[in-house]
């Protein structure tokens, strides 16, 4: 079954022709709302209403980029996540590390191909680049993660997040600057080639 | 040498080449110049790269839907099959009973139901051994010889209060004679008679019933007092099939001819009804009876069970 045969039983109300979609993009979705939201809890719940909210508007999607279209309402779903949690503090039950895994059973120790040490500093770089993440705010983050991470262009990001190019070209101008100046403190964790980040601004 | 906010949003732009081919053209001019904005482009390029590089999580579960996401909740079914059925063939038996004993009781039962039926039929049937009993009724029966009819109680209470201003059913006879002829032809009924029933129109001019009388038709098994004919003698050989029952109308000697008539068949004189009824209706309830009973026990072994805990 192909993607418009999917989308044209969605439609219709076939949950699992919809649910092979989830499949397809589950791991977009999600990697969107944990670098937005920072956390595993948060991520998970921002997922699954992102795609339950995705199928009960699915006849709003008019064609295009099914991606755009699908981190629009992640998007929404995040925030949505991100006020609800700014009210009442949420505090997840089994602990947890910095990339949302259970400290008990980390994915790594799955991981029989990379070596450990390897894994381990890339796991520190993506823990550094997430805690750069949290410290941008809310706006910023978002922008970057759709852009950067992500890979959209100016105009796809625009139309994620419902606001005009100028206003993507500042916001990103200033997410980039701020994460910037917060990886300059993770040096040691940067590939070789980039450690030198700062040192031109800096003499 | 410290960038402007507009420098650092060019910059970016021009990182990522969404600057139009002018904007894209002055700025390179400017990098080339300034070492400050080529450090700082350095810079948010190692930035873009390392965010680019950021390793991609595995979900840590599958996110596929299910209706309970979706708010649907299966609707559980309230009657199951047996439920059903029992309840179905519950009201069937409620209805058919109500049928059953409810038209018996608005008639008033059995009894008062066929009471003139009953009346005739005892009549005829107490025919044989009766006649003594009949015969010692001499006057009464020269009446009805006179109008060559046999009276049912009925008619014969319809007669009284007919009588009411008359002495006797002498009277009844003379008031019949008095009747005009229009009326009296109006009371003469046209409706075919059965092979054998036959009276010519002098029998039928002379037993013409005056208003509130009948035409009662002898039974088979009438006893010869009963069979007297009227005075011209002639003598009905067959027994009628029918009785005609003329019930009067308030409106006496005006509208002797819309007199109600009821017509009794031979099948509705000497059968009773209920005898025919009964039994099929009793079937019917035992068989609803049965079912009810079936399923409903069916439905409480099949219940649902909580499990223990």
């Amino acid at each position: 079954m192909d993607f418009p045969d999917q989308i044209k039983k969605s439609l219709a109300g076939d949950l699992d022709a919809f649910n092979q979609i989830v499949l397809q993009h589950q791991s977009l979705v999600y990697n969107q709302a944990y670098r937005i939201m920072g956390e595993k809890g948060a991520a998970e719940d921002a997922t699954q209403e992102a795609f339950i909210s995705a199928y009960k508007k699915l006849h709003t999607y008019r064609g295009g980029s099914f991606k755009s279209w699908l981190l629009r309402i992640v998007s929404n779903a995040c925030y949505d996540e991100y006020r609800s949690r700014k009210r009442k503090p949420v505090v997840p039950l089994f602990p947890e590390g910095d990339e949302g895994e259970d400290a008990e059973s980390p994915a790594w120790l799955e991981d029989q191909a990379e070596k450990p040490e390897d894994y381990a500093l890339r796991r520190e770089l993506s823990r550094a680049i997430q805690i750069c993440l949290d410290r941008l705010d809310y706006e910023f983050r978002t922008i970057v993660v759709l852009v950067d991470i992500q890979g959209l262009d100016y105009q796809s990001a625009a139309d994620v997040i419902d606001c005009p190019l100028g206003t993507i070209k500042s916001r990103l101008a200033r997410g980039r600057q701020n994460l910037k100046e917060c990886l300059q403190g993770f040096q040691e964790l940067l590939p070789t080639g980039m450690r030198h980040m700062g040192e031109v601004n800096n003499r | 040498m410290k960038l402007s906010q507009r420098d650092w949003v060019q910059l970016s732009a021009y990182l990522d080449g969404e600057l139009n081919p002018k904007e894209m053209e002055q700025l390179r001019n400017r990098i080339a110049g300034n070492p400050g904005l080529r450090a700082s482009l350095e810079e948010l390029k190692t930035a873009k790269t390392v965010l680019q590089s950021t390793p991609r999580l595995q979900v840590p579960r599958n996110f596929s839907l299910t209706p309970t996401h979706l708010g649907i909740k299966k609707i559980q079914p309230v009657f199951n099959g047996y439920r059903l059925a029992a309840a179905m063939t519950s009201f069937l038996l409620i209805g058919v009973l109500i049928l059953d004993y409810g038209s018996i009781l608005f008639r008033g039962g059995f009894a008062p139901a066929m009471a003139p039926i009953a009346e005739e039929l005892s009549f005829e049937k107490a025919a044989d051994p009766a006649v003594e009993e009949i015969a010692e009724e001499p006057a009464l029966m020269v009446i009805e010889a006179e109008g060559a009819t046999g009276l049912t109680a009925e008619e014969r209470s319809v007669q009284e209060s007919t009588d009411a201003e008359a002495a006797g059913p002498e009277v009844m006879v003379e008031d019949s004679a008095a009747l005009s002829q229009e009326a009296v032809e109006g009371l003469q009924h046209e409706e075919p008679a059965p092979p054998g029933t036959e009276l010519d129109a002098a029998e039928a001019d002379q037993t013409s019933p005056a208003f509130g009388d009948q035409i009662a038709v002898d039974p088979p098994n009438a006893p010869d007092e009963l069979m007297e004919q009227p005075e011209d003698g002639e003598t009905v050989d067959q027994p009628q099939t029918q009785t005609n029952q003329v019930i009067p109308s308030p409106t006496l000697g005006s509208d002797l001819g819309e007199s109600l008539e009821v017509t009794f068949s031979d099948e509705g004189l000497y059968r009773d009804p209920d005898q025919r009824q009964v039994p099929l209706i009793r079937i019917v309830e035992i068989l609803l009876l049965l079912g009810a009973v079936g399923f409903g026990t069916a439905a409480w072994l099949k219940r649902p069970r909580f499990p223990e805990s």
